[in-house]
């Protein structure tokens, strides 16, 4: 509590940021790959602690990732987006059809689109 | 769908427009979300995900399209204005906190964002609640 901010693990300290983001209460949460930065261990736990977060407040919630686990095992509907536009967008059955593998693909598809362009 | 929390319609966004340089960001991006819908976003680098969050934030205007928020128009509103109805996290952990300022002084200030006082205080109740809230997270904190 009595700690400076500046002083924290990385983790501790997006677990903090995390509570300081939801702790009014806002309409809509973004999350910018708020994990990428965090070791494998500190940024599961701060995912779950999103999760629970997120779930317990039912705040609307974006969620930008490039991990394709985190992608389509968090949340309820997973989009993608490619030069500007929605070029994916699957929720329910069709997301639960997903694989990480597939989604990849999809990905790096869209990405050789752009770089042919 | 008057019933979505977030929609945006149309929105556009070009990065100097005319020039050689041209860069369209936005396409005419459509995006309807539910009140209490936990949606995840993939895209390559220059996909428009960040240019979307900037225009969502308020930090940039885009040349196009609108976005309502709870059925509100916010597509030209004050940034500061629409931070009270917005919580945003990023990749730097260093990003969005006062570091020289203690876990609960930080906290204080985001939980009092959307009180009209110009300054803050913290009360032991508030001071109980912090603490509350920090060991549910199980980080140590």
């Amino acid at each position: 509590m009595k700690t400076r901010m500046g002083l924290l693990s990385g983790g501790q300290r997006q677990a903090a940021s995390l509570l300081m983001a939801t702790i009014a209460k806002p309409r809509l949460l973004l999350l910018d790959e708020h994990t990428a930065a965090l070791d494998p261990g500190a940024a599961d736990k701060v995912m779950e602690l999103t999760k629970r977060i997120t779930a317990e407040q039912g705040i609307t919630t974006l969620m930008v990732t490039h991990d394709m686990d985190y992608a389509l095992s968090i949340g309820t509907r997973t989009i993608m987006l490619s030069a500007g536009k929605v070029v994916m967008d699957i929720s329910g059955e069709e997301r639960e059809q997903m694989t990480s593998g597939h989604l990849a693909e999809l990905f790096y598809t869209a990405r050789q689109k752009k770089l042919g362009q | 769908m008057n019933d979505c929390e977030l929609n945006i319609q149309n929105l556009t966004k070009c990065f100097e427009k005319g020039t050689a340089n041209e860069k369209v960001a936005l396409d005419h991006l459509n995006l309807m979300v539910p009140a209490g819908q936990f949606v995840t976003v993939l895209g390559t680098n220059g996909s428009g995900k960040s240019t979307l969050f900037n225009a969502i934030l308020g930090k940039l205007r885009p040349d196009e399209g609108t976005i309502l928020l709870g059925g509100e128009d916010i597509t030209r509103q004050k940034d500061y204005k629409r931070a009270l109805n917005i919580g945003c996290l990023y990749q730097n952990p260093l990003r969005g906190t006062a570091p020289d300022m203690t876990i609960e002084e930080n906290l204080a200030l985001a939980y009092t964002r959307k009180s009209s006082r110009s300054f803050f205080a913290v009360n032991r109740r508030d001071s109980a609640y912090f603490r509350e809230l920090l060991a549910t997270l199980n980080m140590g904190l």
